[in-house]
């Protein structure tokens, strides 16, 4: 019998990045690069730092934000790690540690700030 | 020389192997079997039979229609009894391969779909979309891989059959990849070989089916049976002989001629209304439509392609939606080999070869005159296809019969104690005939030989035959066997995946076979079936040819022709009637 | 008759017997417009050089053995033909990522291998007893596995995956997509016994959804899709059997 691959926990984290991606990131640019610069539907301080700061001190948006972050972390690392395979550097243990370590770090930053911004808010 | 030692050897690995192999492992798992083929078996050419398989199961058919239209189709030249056991089983195969997985199409219920085929009064044809050989092969290969005494020895190819005390108890191989030989021995061989189509140039065929079993058992004695009985199928692209199934017309396509006319009409198999239905025009059966094309074409009422005379086959009224569900793989097929959509225009046809209803003689059982030798599928004669046979019957008869020779074959080795025989002296012989072959420096190329035996084979015993043909077919193929020994010169002596060679031993084979068919054609003075002369022999003559043709091996020279009776239980010979009410109810029952 | 003209076939050969590496040799062979590249190979080998090795059978796109790379892609010979690439030469090889036994024949053993790994038969439950008749199965659950059915084993998709290229391990596009064949198949119930393989590294999770292998399929089984669908398949079953009832797979 063969070992069971680990990799659900990674391609799962991948997958809900990257589907995330898919459905935030177009949402994102509708309203920061359209939307509110033309003024429509959004009033002229909706980007401010007071009402953003506001946001973000919310519970659920800061930490809402840190998770999405977070998914995009290790999406970013997982395709990175395949990316290099297919270019002929192959994942040795190494190289999954600094690639999934970094998505970790990352993570674990944004959890932090959030709680920042949540706490002191 | 390695040795193996098994207790059943069967040798090729299509439809008809793979059955036998599944029924002998499940009849007795203590029994050690080795497959033998010179290709992996999904390779086999089980695997480019399109139309389905016959078995009863509509509600409108019966076993006796089932009997008498084989019967018929075969015209009078079938075993009853085996016939008669063949009916009883096929619907049980076909259920079997079912429980294997096999992906019958299905009706909106679930239950299992049949279609029409040719020579049918009921609807009796299961299918598997038109790649209903490829689904069989794959699911009968899938499912042989669950057996552990079944050991496959992919790309081996056999040459000789060894036989010590008038008993095979071997079979001399070559592994393809190394060249090197291996001595196979036995108790009992399954010969599984399929046909031997490649005797002719304009054939259905793939490449392997050169008729290499018919000639190992031929070589050692065994009679080769019906060989003048060589089916054409009335739709075969021009030119590469790429098959288009009858199944395309059991969905309703028809035959026109350049004119635009249903010619089939004028040839018996009339009249045209009401349309459609079974046994009448485009569903008559294959000798005779592959013969209504070739008068269709001497009065020169077909079309001109750059491959030579065809007709077109119109499916385009079926529409595109019936066409991508029942024949898919037609239309990819005549899109990719004849440039031709039949969704908007006709496919041009012609008659190919497509089967070889003759071969080694054998019984219900597959088991030949000699002992411990079985035979099964193409390559066998066992005696439900006569002479011509219907289509959709052979891919129920390699299950059928695979089944029965691979547990005929299971008991009779379980039932030999005597130790094998040494056949070390004998397996050397054959070995060095072999290998002497790299060696000729004189002679002629393969594709030279071949392409004259295609030349004398389709200009002498083709669709319609007549003695001063046959007979010239006769001498130049004695004379061909002739420089075929004086050698075949080699570019290749490497004994590594040497496939000149191969194809050179392949061929001292085949011509064997075709001499055996030209010489049964000659010594038939009537017509019948697919056997059709036009020499004052032009209709059945049952008071002396209601027989078997029987060719037997005579070293270096041409065969020598006997005949045999047929076992005729029920059914005595009447007309052939298509097209026209054959009254199809009344005749299974009658003496 | 259609005109014949000449086109430069180039192919790989390599003797083992003989050659210490490949080569490759160029032949000129007449054509007409439907010749294939496999006619053109036969061509070669009655007339010019039968030293020249390759496998073929049914010549109609149906037995799966004279797969070979042709300008570098993974193709059927005897569906591809010599008037698309006139006036250029052509260039045949063996297909990629396989050994080579001889000139153009590759060594399909580790491909049978995986083949027989996957189970690749029908397991039905231990209480499903159809006795002497024919099982239900509507058209639509048909087309749920129908698709995957009509694999014959070519080995296209293994020569245009970059991921068998790289590790000859991974189970590969066919047969994962065989193994699906099965599991999605309403008459069967081997699944769990197909698990193993689909959870293994050189499983589904060999993959990396490049592709290639459902681009070059002459039968359009799509594996890529199958072997997606069992990445699913083994998340689902890596998290949840922390929630089964212990005893139970």
């Amino acid at each position: 019998m063969k070992p069971r691959s680990h990799e659900p926990i990674f391609w799962s984290l991948f997958g809900g990045g990257g589907m995330l991606a898919a459905l935030v990131g177009p949402i994102l640019v509708l309203i920061v690069g359209l939307l509110v610069p033309m003024g429509m539907g959004f009033g002229p301080d909706a980007m401010g730092y007071e009402q953003m700061r506001a946001l973000l001190g919310h519970p659920l948006v800061g930490f809402g934000l840190a998770i999405l972050i977070a998914l995009f972390f290790f999406h970013a690392a997982h395709r990175i790690l395949h990316t290099l395979h297919d270019l002929g550097v192959h994942a040795t243990p190494r190289l999954k540690q600094i690639c999934y370590g970094s998505a970790v770090g990352g993570s674990a930053l944004a959890v932090l700030v959030a709680l920042v911004l949540v706490v002191r808010a | 020389m390695d040795v193996i030692e098994s207790d059943l050897v069967i040798i090729g690995g299509g439809g008809a192997g793979l059955r036998a192999a599944i029924a002998a492992a499940e009849s007795d798992p203590g029994l050690s079997i080795s497959l033998v083929s010179k290709v992996v078996p999904m390779r086999s050419h089980t695997v480019a039979a399109e139309g389905g398989a016959a078995g009863v199961i509509h509600p409108d058919d019966t076993l006796d229609k089932h009997f008498d239209d084989t019967v018929s189709g075969g015209d009078w030249l079938c075993e009853q009894d085996v016939v008669e056991y063949f009916i009883g089983q096929c619907t049980r195969e076909l259920t079997q391969l079912e429980h294997w997985g096999c992906p019958w199409s299905r009706q909106e219920d679930g239950g299992i779909n049949v279609r029409y085929f040719g020579g049918m009064k009921s609807p009796r044809t299961w299918f598997a979309a038109d790649k209903t050989g490829f689904h069989i092969l794959h699911t009968l290969f899938q499912t042989s891989l669950k057996y552990p005494s079944i050991r496959r020895f992919d790309e081996f190819f056999c040459t000789d059959l060894l036989v010590e005390g008038d008993r095979v108890q071997g079979v001399l191989a070559f592994n393809i990849a190394t060249g090197e030989s291996v001595l196979l021995r036995c108790k009992a061989v399954v010969l599984a070989t399929g046909g031997a189509s490649r005797v002719f140039g304009q054939n259905t065929n793939a490449g392997i089916v050169t008729g290499e079993g018919m000639g190992m058992a031929y070589s050692q004695g065994v009679p080769l049976r019906d060989m003048e009985f060589v089916q054409w199928h009335p739709t075969a692209l021009p030119g590469s002989g790429i098959l288009i199934t009858e199944g395309a017309r059991g969905e309703g396509g028809i035959l026109l001629n350049k004119d635009g006319y249903r010619y089939l009409q004028d040839y018996g198999m009339g009249p045209l209304d009401p349309w459609p239905r079974p046994r009448a025009m485009e569903l008559g059966p294959r000798d005779r439509v592959s013969q209504a094309f070739w008068h269709e074409d001497q009065a020169g009422r077909t079309v001109e392609t750059t491959n030579g005379s065809a007709v077109h086959l119109d499916l385009r009224h079926l529409g595109e939606k019936k066409i991508m569900e029942r024949l898919p793989m037609i239309r990819e097929l005549a899109c990719t080999f004849a440039a031709t959509d039949p969704v908007h225009s006709p496919i041009p046809v012609r008659p190919a070869v497509h089967y070889t209803m003759g071969g080694v003689q054998c019984d219900v059982n597959g088991a030949t005159p000699l002992q411990g030798l079985f035979a099964v599928g193409e390559c066998a004669s066992v005696g439900i296809h006569g002479a011509n046979r219907l289509g959709s019957n052979s891919l129920a008869e390699l299950l059928v019969f695979g089944r029965a020779a691979g547990e005929s074959a299971a008991r009779l080795a379980r039932e030999i104690t005597a130790a094998p025989a040494d056949l070390n002296a004998q397996a050397h012989e054959a070995e060095a005939r072999r290998l002497n072959m790299l060696n000729a420096d004189e002679g002629e190329r393969v594709a030279v030989i071949r392409s004259e035996m295609h030349d004398i084979m389709e200009s002498g015993v083709g669709i319609v035959r007549d003695a001063e043909r046959m007979s010239q077919a006769c001498e130049r193929l004695s004379a061909l066997r002739d420089r075929y020994r004086r050698g075949v010169k080699l570019d290749d002596r490497g004994r590594c995946f040497n496939t000149e060679w191969l194809t050179a031993i392949e061929l001292g084979h085949t011509l064997q076979v075709a001499e055996a068919m030209a010489h049964s054609a000659l010594a038939r003075k009537e017509s019948r079936g697919a056997h059709l002369r036009q020499d004052g022999f032009d209709t059945r003559d049952d008071e002396a040819f209601l027989c078997h043709s029987l060719a037997h091996h005579e070293g270096n020279g041409p065969p020598r022709i006997s005949h045999a009776p047929v076992t005729i239980t029920r059914s005595s010979p009447r007309e052939r009637i298509y097209g026209r009410d054959s009254q199809p109810d009344q005749t299974a029952r009658e003496e | 008759m259609t005109q014949t003209r000449t086109i430069i076939i180039e192919c790989l050969r390599f003797h083992p017997e003989t050659d210490e590496a490949p080569y490759y040799q160029s032949y000129e062979v007449p054509f007409t417009a439907e010749m294939s590249v496999l006619e053109g190979l036969q061509y070669i080998k009655d007339h010019l050089d039968g030293t020249l090795t390759f496998r073929w059978s049914c010549r109609m796109a149906i037995c799966g053995s004279c797969g070979c790379m042709v300008n570098n892609e993974p193709v059927l010979s005897c569906q591809t033909f010599l008037r698309d690439y006139h006036p250029s030469r052509i260039r045949v090889e063996p297909l990629a990522h396989f050994p080579i036994l001889r000139d153009l024949t590759i060594d399909q053993t580790d491909f049978l291998a995986k083949l027989e790994s996957v189970h690749p038969y029908l397991i039905p439950s231990a209480d499903d007893d159809p006795g002497d008749q024919p099982r239900n199965q509507t058209p639509d659950q048909i087309q749920d596995y129908l698709g995957y059915a009509q694999c014959i084993n070519c080995l296209l998709c293994y020569a245009a995956c970059p991921q068998y290229g790289l590790n000859e391990a991974f189970t590969g596009p066919a047969a994962l997509a065989l193994l699906h064949r099965y599991n999605a198949d309403s008459r069967d119930a081997g699944k769990a016994q197909r698990m193993d393989v689909i959870n293994a590294e050189e499983g589904v999770w060999g993959c990396t959804l490049v592709g290639e292998c459902s681009e070059v399929c002459p039968k359009h089984v799509d594996p890529a899709r199958a072997i997606n669908q069992n990445k699913i398949v083994s998340t689902q079953d890596y998290f949840l059997r922390f929630l089964k009832p212990r005893g139970r797979r």
